[in-house]
C-alpha cells in the first residue's frame, strides 16, 4: 500500500508541471505599488503588468472607483502594449490611487479571465500590500490651517457695488455744497419750502368778474368772449364751492348738479338758469342779447357768488420748492384753486 | 346782425319743419310702449341718413319698432332674416332666365326697399354681410352688368343678439364702423311692461298710421343739414374723438392701456350729423353740447377697441365714454 501511494505521488509530480508550465509560459501577471507605504492622502501609482505569448486572450477587469474599500482609484490610464526582447507581448496599465485610512491594507488577488486554445481559465494577480501612515498629532500646538485661505481676485462688479454708493454720496455732498454756496452768495438763508395761499372760490370769482367788467368786452362787440368768460367764472366758482363737476358739464347738468347738492334758492336758481340759457344761445346760436341783459347777467353772477359764498379764510399751505425755484423760495405766493380759461371766443 | 337774424329765421323754420316729429312719435307710441331712446335713435338715423345697429336680448321690440317706423312712413319695407345659409344673391337679387323672352332678366332682392330690417345680421357669414354693407355705403347695387341706385330714403336697421355667440359671425370692426349708431336696448320699466302685456292681451293690436311720405323725410334731411353748429361744438366733438385716441392728452392716462384703437374720422362725422338730427328732434336750429352728449354713447360705443387689459378689468366701452365725457371740458 505504501508503494502504491509513492508511485501515485511520483506520477502526480511528473504530470502536473507540464500544465502549470503551459499557463506560466502563456501569461504572467504582476501587480505592484510605487511604494509599499504612503502618508495618508498621498497619491501613488499602482501598476499592472501582463506578459503573454501565443494566442492567448486575457481580459483586464473594469476598474471601479476603489481597489479595495480603503484604497481609492483616482485615475486609470489606458493600457499600453509593447513587445519584449524575447518576443513576448507586454501589456501594462497604470492606476493612480490614494488612501485616507491609516493602517496596512492588502489588495487581494484580482481575477483576470484567460482564454487560450479553446481553454478558459482565470489568472490571479499576486497579493500587494500598502502601509498608510497618518500624520503625527502635535498636541503642544494650537489647531492651525494646513494651508492659508485662498484669496480670489476682486472683480469690477464687486468694486462697482461699493463704488456707486460712494459716488452717489459724493454727488449729494457736492449738490449740498453747491446749494450752500449759492445761498451764501445771495446772502439769504436757503429755504426748501414755500408758502402758498389758496384763495377761497368766491374771492377768485369776484376778482375775475370785476376784471371782466373792467375789460368792457361786450361794449366792444365781443359778446361771445364775454359770455364765455362770464359762464366760465361762474362754472369754476360752482366747482370750487359745491364740488359739482361744472367745467365738464352742460348747463342742464350743472343746474341738476346744484339741485343734487341741496341748492334750494329758487330766485338764484332761476337767475342762473336764465344766464346759462342766454349764454348758450350766444355761444352756440350767434344770438345777440339786449345790452341791458349783458349787465343784468353780470350782476346776477356777482349776486350768486356773494349770496352763496362761504365765510372762509384764505388757506395757507407749505409745499416743497423745486430745485429751479430755490432762489425765489421764501416768498409768499397767492394761487387760486381753479383758474378760468381764457377761451377768447 | 344778419347772422343773428338767420339763426332766428332758421330756428323758426326748423320749428315749423320739425312738427312732424311729434306726430311720428305719437304714432309710434301707439305701438311701442316706452323705449323712448330707441324711437329717438331711429329718428336720428332716419333724419341724418345713417344706418343703425340695434343690440338687445330677444323680445325687446327691436323688430316691431322698425316695422312701426316703416308703417308711419309711406315707404317700402322688407325684412331679411339672416341665416348661415343665406347667399348674397338672396339679398341683392340675381339674373334669372326668362324662357318667354329667351333672355336673362334681373330679379331684384329684398334690399331694394326704403327700410331694410336685417334681422340677426351676425347669423350670416361675412360675404352676405359684405353685400349688405356695400349697399349701405354705396347706396347702389350691381347685379350682373347693371348697376341700380337704391330708392331714397334708404335706411338699414340691423339687429344682433348679444347673448348667443354660438354659430354667429361677429361683424368686423371695419364693417361695424359703417353703422352710424349702435343702440343698445334694455328691458322696459315695470309699469311699461304692464302696459305691454295689457296691449298684447287686447282683442286688437294697435297699428301706427302712415303720416309721412318719403319726400317729407328727404326734405327734413335738407333742413337737418342747415342746423347751425358752432365752431365751439365742432371743437368739442373733436376733443371727444381725440380723447378716445390719445386719452393721455386729456388727463386720462389710466385709459391709455385700455384702448387698442379710438374713434375713426367717420365717428366725428357721424357725431356731428347725429347731434344736428338730435337738435332737430328737439326742435332747435342750433346744436348745443347736450345734443353731442346725448348721441355720444351710440356713436362711439362700437368704434372704440378694447384691449385684453380692459376686458380683464371688466371695463366696457360705455365706461370709457363716461370717463371721457367727465374729463373733456364742455364749451
Amino acid at each position: 500500500m505504501r508503494n502504491v501511494l509513492t508511485v501515485l505521488s511520483l506520477l502526480l509530480v511528473l504530470l502536473l508541471p507540464p500544465f502549470a508550465g503551459v499557463r506560466a509560459q502563456t501569461a504572467q501577471l504582476d501587480v505592484r505599488f510605487d511604494s509599499t507605504y504612503i502618508l495618508i492622502g498621498d497619491q501613488i501609482g499602482f501598476h499592472v503588468v501582463l506578459e503573454q505569448s501565443g494566442p492567448v486572450t486575457v481580459t483586464f477587469p473594469e476598474w471601479k472607483d476603489t481597489l479595495i474599500k480603503a484604497i481609492e482609484i483616482l485615475k486609470v490610464a489606458p493600457r499600453d502594449t509593447a513587445a519584449t526582447q524575447d518576443g513576448r507581448l507586454r501589456i501594462s496599465q497604470d492606476l493612480v490611487i490614494t488612501s485616507f485610512d491609516s493602517g496596512l491594507h492588502f489588495v487581494p488577488p484580482i481575477p483576470f479571465p484567460l482564454y487560450a486554445g479553446g481553454t478558459r481559465d482565470t489568472l490571479f494577480s499576486p497579493v500587494a500590500g500598502l502601509q498608510v501612515f497618518s500624520l503625527p498629532l502635535d498636541t503642544a500646538q494650537a489647531i492651525f490651517d494646513i494651508k492659508p485661505v485662498y484669496r480670489m481676485p476682486v472683480t469690477i462688479s464687486e468694486i462697482w457695488a461699493v463704488a456707486r454708493w460712494v459716488l452717489l454720496g459724493m454727488l449729494l455732498l457736492a449738490a449740498l455744497i453747491f446749494l450752500w454756496l449759492v445761498a451764501v452768495r445771495k446772502k439769504k438763508p436757503l429755504e426748501l419750502f414755500r408758502t402758498r395761499v389758496i384763495e377761497p372760490p368766491h374771492v377768485v370769482a369776484l376778482r375775475d368778474l370785476e376784471q371782466l367788467r373792467g375789460e368792457k368786452l361786450w361794449q366792444n362787440g365781443q359778446i361771445k368772449p364775454y359770455y364765455t368768460r362770464l359762464t366760465d367764472i361762474v362754472r369754476t366758482y360752482i366747482s370750487g364751492r359745491y364740488g359739482v363737476n361744472a367745467m365738464e358739464s352742460t348747463s342742464e347738468e350743472i343746474l341738476a348738479g346744484l339741485k343734487d347738492v341741496g341748492f334750494n334758492d329758487a330766485l338764484l336758481y332761476g337767475k342762473l338758469e336764465r344766464m346759462f340759457s342766454c349764454a348758450d344761445l350766444v355761444k352756440f346760436a350767434k344770438m345777440t342779447p339786449h345790452p341791458t341783459e349783458n349787465d343784468t347777467y353780470m350782476l346776477d353772477a356777482v349776486l350768486f357768488v356773494n349770496t352763496t359764498k362761504r365765510s372762509e379764510q384764505p388757506e395757507t399751505v407749505q409745499e416743497s420748492v423745486p430745485a429751479d425755484d430755490a432762489e425765489t423760495a421764501g416768498n409768499e405766493e397767492t394761487v387760486q384753486k381753479d383758474t378760468p380759461k381764457d377761451s377768447g371766443q | 346782425m344778419n347772422e343773428t337774424v338767420n339763426i332766428r329765421e332758421l330756428n323758426e323754420h326748423i320749428q315749423a319743419e320739425s312738427s312732424f316729429v311729434d306726430i311720428l312719435n305719437m304714432e309710434m307710441g301707439k305701438v311701442i310702449v316706452g323705449q323712448k331712446h330707441l324711437t329717438e335713435s331711429l329718428l336720428i338715423g332716419l333724419l341724418s341718413d345713417g344706418h343703425i345697429l340695434l343690440e338687445g336680448v330677444p323680445g325687446l321690440a327691436k323688430t316691431l319698432a322698425i316695422k312701426t317706423l316703416a308703417d308711419t312712413v309711406k315707404a317700402s319695407f322688407s325684412r331679411i332674416q339672416f341665416t348661415p345659409d343665406l347667399l348674397p344673391a338672396d339679398l341683392i337679387g340675381t339674373m334669372v332666365y326668362s324662357q318667354k323672352d329667351e333672355s336673362f332678366v334681373v330679379k331684384k332682392g329684398p334690399v331694394f326697399a326704403n327700410f331694410v330690417l336685417a334681422d340677426e345680421i351676425n347669423r350670416s357669414p361675412a360675404k352676405v354681410q359684405s353685400a349688405l354693407l356695400e349697399a349701405m355705403q354705396e347706396k347702389q347695387v350691381t347685379i350682373g352688368a347693371q348697376t341700380f341706385a337704391l330708392d331714397q330714403p334708404f335706411l338699414v336697421l340691423a339687429t344682433q343678439n348679444p347673448i348667443e355667440q354660438e354659430g354667429t359671425y361677429p361683424l368686423p370692426e371695419a364693417q361695424v364702423d359703417r353703422f352710424m349708431l349702435k343702440v343698445v336696448i334694455d328691458y322696459p320699466q315695470k309699469e311699461e311692461e304692464r302696459l305691454i302685456i295689457r296691449q298684447n292681451l287686447a282683442a286688437e293690436f294697435p297699428k301706427a298710421e302712415t303720416v309721412l311720405a318719403p319726400e317729407d323725410i328727404l326734405r327734413a334731411r335738407e333742413v337737418v343739414r342747415q342746423v347751425y353748429m358752432d365752431e365751439k361744438i365742432e371743437r368739442y366733438i373733436l376733443d371727444l374723438i381725440f380723447a378716445t385716441r390719445y386719452p393721455q392728452e386729456y388727463k386720462l392716462e389710466k385709459l391709455q392701456p385700455m384702448i387698442s384703437y379710438g374713434g375713426s374720422p367717420r365717428a366725428g362725422i357721424c357725431m356731428a350729423k347725429a347731434a344736428k338730427a338730435y337738435a332737430f328732434i328737439k326742435r332747435r336750429g342750433y346744436v348745443i353740447p347736450e345734443d353731442v352728449r346725448a348721441v355720444c354713447y351710440d356713436v362711439l360705443r362700437h368704434r372704440i377697441g378694447l384691449t385684453y387689459e380692459a376686458e380683464a378689468e371688466n371695463m366696457t366701452t360705455v365706461d370709457i365714454i363716461t370717463e371721457i365725457l367727465n374729463m373733456v371740458e364742455v364749451p
